[in-house]
């Protein structure tokens, strides 16, 4: 697929989502692979909407999100009435943009068209509110069908976009109860609807064509996360990395200029003998931080978009994250006060981020006989998605070996998918992938 | 497994021992509680045998069919089980005193033991079998009550912090780290065997292991099965066949299933006496617990069988055993098990020194010292505002807008407004107090929150109790039922559910 193409099915998916949501249409589901223009599309939509005199609602589902959003509405829209409700004592954050009202009674706010911005915890409480013409949903695949049951009050339109191989919703107890529900709550409520006959048949169903965020090399490792096919809108060749060549450690510096390819690559340390350690892996930690300090110490130089000049490689510019709040926390320490702008979180947080340049621990560095909730997929798509120039995956080097050797159970219940299996294929795919491109770098 | 847990298995492969895993018990003992346990038949999901009573019976009472495959047979000793539970759960209809909202008291809570997880799930295979049991209109006999107390037993297993249904197996692993692997320990014999035996590790293992032996799962030993039972049950059919009497081969049945069905019912008793001869003292958490889970046991059993001893025939709501087909009624039970899992910890951390430590360590608590006291409030409103100083690394889940309590203050609530880094090893933290504003909070000092005596104090703070609010989501789902997206979300489900059953579904919403 061209861009030009890609650009064309943008475009037309925008137009007729406009119309559709401004006509009878009740439902519209969007899914979008990772740095697709979600949240822009999302208020292309919206703002055509506000224009012709709707009230839209926008659930986003964290503050940091609405607030984003808010900030991105006012950039581009601001022209156009919004407001965001905040929760009741709340403050607008530092540098919250004035054109967008900081409001936190139910009473306070406007009733004419324009953009509600608020969370879906939120919105989950808003009673006796005058019905929106639509609620939009951001990040829609991170909400749970019971959330937008509580939702059912706000609007009778619903325009849900997201990207399902993000993270499902958390789930923290023992929900067999629902596994055959035939409207789980626990589950996304985007899948909820696409999984019912009734309701995709009402619903008008898009998907968005092309990840803009990754380098074109890196697209073909998270196309197996997903059930839908998209294409890379950068040019094969268009992002570069570039370390200088006289650092100290001439395997790192090796290492990160083949990042220049595009592709990610996957650095392996040994699995000790005695075994793995359960929750902070020192050694890893040690690695990372040698590999900021290469980056940033050795006067890297970067292109992100087609046209920039290269530039220098910033502590703003790189992120981490690993999936254990304790290694997370060890990874700070290991940075110290020299490097505490780069950003450090698990794929939770990451979610809906970026970074020019990731470093990810692989989920299963330290797992040799992976659950469930090891294999579920959302964790490594986002770690996997997230950087627009460079990624590096750091492991301990039993993974392939683990992942072959796992023997998926099928213990869902009856009629339900063998999401554990599909997790396995697309963890194993991944690995692989990598292996067989000679992505994979052993560390001693 | 986190590194807590595994510093604890070290601890205890030391002593060759199990040692405490928090520093109080979790879980409330009662006197006297009803036990049970059964074994079946391979390939069959209803009980063969059913060992059950009191724990301070002078013996338990043993019933076994002679064949269980026959559904008649298995309906016998299944209908004189469900009669003794009902009359021990005080359940309506089985008794003159029926536990009610109004007579509501912690001290009575009926408790059932079994050995393990699978004898968990035959209440859910009682269920099944027994719920569309019917002898004309009476929505009363005793095989429809039973599924209906099996179907409630099995659905509140899952609650976290239910105190009525007692897993043996997991209520030693969750009160003891062992010098073994968690999967071992899903049998109870093996669990108990680590308090039983002697020795040192290399030859304590070898002899837990042996005595890891004894099956307690319901599905009887393939060999005991092969060579022992499956002979008898062929002789009783031979015998059927020929018209001959069958009390010699049934008792020979029977005393075989006995000797299977006590020694499950002892290693209960055993894991029982170790938890009760334990010297920790019951977390002061646990009452809140108690108290939680007899009011669901009222509104969510009781109140139906009251229903069905109304003499009007009204329908009356049943979940279903497989699921709930009704959208809000999933939602809403969804609802009301993260409320639970949310109170869960909340309710013992004050109580548990432990367990605050493993809050602390995944990130889920939180340790800081006072630098500075402030009021925000304007003329005679106190609003106490503290500025906290927080180890890095250790903070990793703080973050602004949340609530915390301070330890051992559990209506206490704090809320972070700004975390923001002060030097290389710490964050400094913005809280404002919630609740208490004017009153003492207590601590390493007993002062009010705006007393300047708190600085540099360093106090740890574990999360909010918000279970009321995630409770009230419940409620919320059913409250949405009328608006106006409705039709997506509270439309009817794809599949065919009987019609009584979503008539049923008008009486919960109007609870």
């Amino acid at each position: 697929m061209t861009n030009v193409e890609i650009d064309k099915e943008y475009s037309d998916l925008r137009e007729a989502l406009i119309k559709e949501l401004n006509g009878s249409c009740k439902l519209a589901v969007v899914q979008a692979p990772p740095g697709s223009g979600k949240t822009y599309m999302l208020l292309a939509v919206v703002s055509e909407l506000v224009r012709k005199g709707k009230r839209v609602s926008l659930a986003a589902q964290t503050r940091r999100q609405a607030d984003d959003i808010a900030h991105r509405w006012a950039r581009d829209y601001g022209q156009l009435p919004a407001v965001r409700l905040g929760s009741s004592g709340s403050q607008a954050p530092n540098n919250f943009p004035d054109t967008v009202p900081w409001i936190t009674e139910l009473a306070e706010l406007p009733h004419g068209p324009g953009l509600y911005i608020s969370t879906t915890a939120k919105w989950t409480w808003v009673r006796n509110l005058e019905p929106f013409d639509v609620l939009a949903i951001d990040e829609a695949w991170q909400m749970a069908w019971g959330d937008l049951m509580q939702c059912a009050k706000l609007s009778k339109k619903f325009f849900m976009i997201g990207d399902p191989g993000q993270i499902p919703p958390v789930v923290s107890v023992d929900v067999r109860r629902w596994a055959t529900a035939p409207r789980p709550p626990h589950k996304p409520a985007p899948e909820v609807v696409l999984d019912d006959p009734e309701l995709r048949a009402t619903a008008f169903i898009g998907s968005l064509p092309a990840c803009r965020r990754l380098p074109n090399e890196s697209v073909k490792y998270v196309k197996p996360f997903y059930n839908f096919d998209f294409s890379a809108y950068a040019e094969p060749n268009e992002r570069l990395l570039k370390v200088s060549n006289d650092e100290p450690d001439q395997r790192l510096v090796g290492i990160i200029n083949m990042l220049n390819s595009g592709q990610p690559v996957l650095v392996t340390l040994p699995t000790p003998e005695e075994g793995l350690p359960p929750e902070v892996d020192i050694e890893l930690t040690l690695r990372v931080e040698q590999f900021v300090r290469t980056l940033l110490m050795g006067r890297s130089q970067m292109v992100v978009a087609p046209g920039d000049k290269p530039r220098a490689v910033t502590v703003k510019d790189i992120g981490i994250c690993a999936t254990h709040r304790a290694m997370n926390g060890e990874l700070r320490k290991a940075l110290g006060a020299d490097f505490s702008e780069v950003s450090i979180d698990t794929p939770e947080r990451w979610q809906g981020l970026e970074r020019p340049i990731m470093i990810v621990v692989h989920p299963l560095s330290n797992v040799t006989d992976p659950s469930d909730f090891d294999l579920e997929t959302g964790r490594l798509c986002v770690m996997a998605s997230r950087h627009q120039v460079g990624l590096i995956v750091i492991t301990r080097d039993h993974v392939g070996a683990s992942l072959e050797e796992f023997i998926p159970q099928a213990s869902q219940a009856p009629g339900q998918p063998d999401v554990v299996g599909r997790g396995h294929f697309a963890h194993a795919r991944f690995w692989t992938d990598l292996v067989d491109d000679q992505r994979l770098v052993a560390l001693t | 497994m986190s590194t807590r847990d595994i510093v604890r298995q070290l601890e205890a492969a030391k002593i060759s021992q199990p040692v405490p895993r928090y520093s109080t018990l979790h879980v409330r003992l009662v006197d006297n509680p009803f036990m049970v346990a059964f074994v079946r038949m391979a390939g069959e999901s209803r009980p063969w045998g059913i060992v059950y009573g009191r724990l301070n019976d002078a013996a338990p009472r043993v019933l076994t069919a002679g064949d269980g495959r026959n559904r008649e047979a298995v309906a016998e000793i299944c209908e004189e089980f469900g009669v003794a539970l009902c009359q021990y759960f005080r359940a309506e209809g089985h008794t003159f005193n029926p536990i009610t909202k109004d007579n509501l008291d912690t001290k009575d809570l009926p408790q059932i033991w079994v050995p393990g997880e699978r004898h968990v799930e035959m209440f859910h295979h009682l269920e099944y079998a027994y719920w569309r049991v019917r002898k004309g209109d009476d929505r009363t006999q005793p095989l429809t009550v039973l599924a209906r107390l099996s179907g409630w037993i099995f659905r509140e297993s899952g609650r976290t912090g239910q105190q009525q249904i007692i897993d043996a197996a997991r209520a030693l692993r969750d009160a003891y780290a062992f010098p073994a692997d968690t999967l071992s320990l899903g049998n109870l014999t093996t669990a108990v065997a680590w308090f039983k035996e002697d020795g040192v590790l290399p030859e304590k293992r070898i002899r837990v292991r042996t005595a890891g032996e004894q099956r307690v799962s319901p599905t009887l030993d393939p060999g005991l099965d092969k060579d022992v039972l499956s002979p008898l049950v062929e002789q009783r059919a031979d015998l059927l066949k020929a018209g001959k009497s069958l009390t010699l081969v049934e008792q020979k049945i029977h005393d075989a299933l006995g000797r299977e069905l006590m020694a499950r019912w002892n290693s209960m008793v055993d894991a029982y006496r170790i938890l009760a001869n334990d010297t920790r003292a019951e977390n002061i958490g646990v009452e809140k617990l108690v108290k939680s889970t007899m009011d669901k046991y009222v509104v969510e059993f009781q109140r139906v069988e009251r229903g069905m001893l109304d003499s009007s025939g009204d329908p009356v709501f049943t979940p279903h055993p497989e699921t709930d087909f009704h959208g809000s009624a999933a939602a809403a039970g969804y609802f009301r098990m993260q409320a639970a899992d949310v109170a869960y910890t909340a309710s013992l951390v004050h109580d548990d020194a432990e367990l605050c430590a493993e809050a602390l360590a995944s990130g889920h608590a939180f340790m800081a010292e006072v630098t500075d006291v402030w009021n925000t409030g304007v003329g005679r409103v106190t609003i106490p505002n503290w500025q906290v100083k927080v180890p890095i690394g250790e903070i990793s889940r703080l973050r602004e807008g949340e609530d915390y309590s301070l330890v051992g203050n559990p209506k206490s609530k704090v809320s972070v407004r700004e975390v923001e880094v002060v030097d290389e090893e710490h964050w400094s933290v913005h809280i404002e107090w919630e609740s208490p504003k004017v009153r003492d909070v207590s601590g390493p000092i007993s002062a009010k929150p705006l007393d300047s005596s708190w600085i540099g104090h360093r106090l740890i703070f574990v999360p909010c109790d918000t279970s009321a609010l995630t409770a009230k989501q419940a409620q919320a789902v059913w409250d949405a039922k009328d608006g106006v997206g409705a039709w997506l979300t509270h439309g009817r489900a794809p599949v065919q559910v009987e019609e009584n059953v979503i008539d049923d579904i008008t009486q919960l919403q109007d609870n």
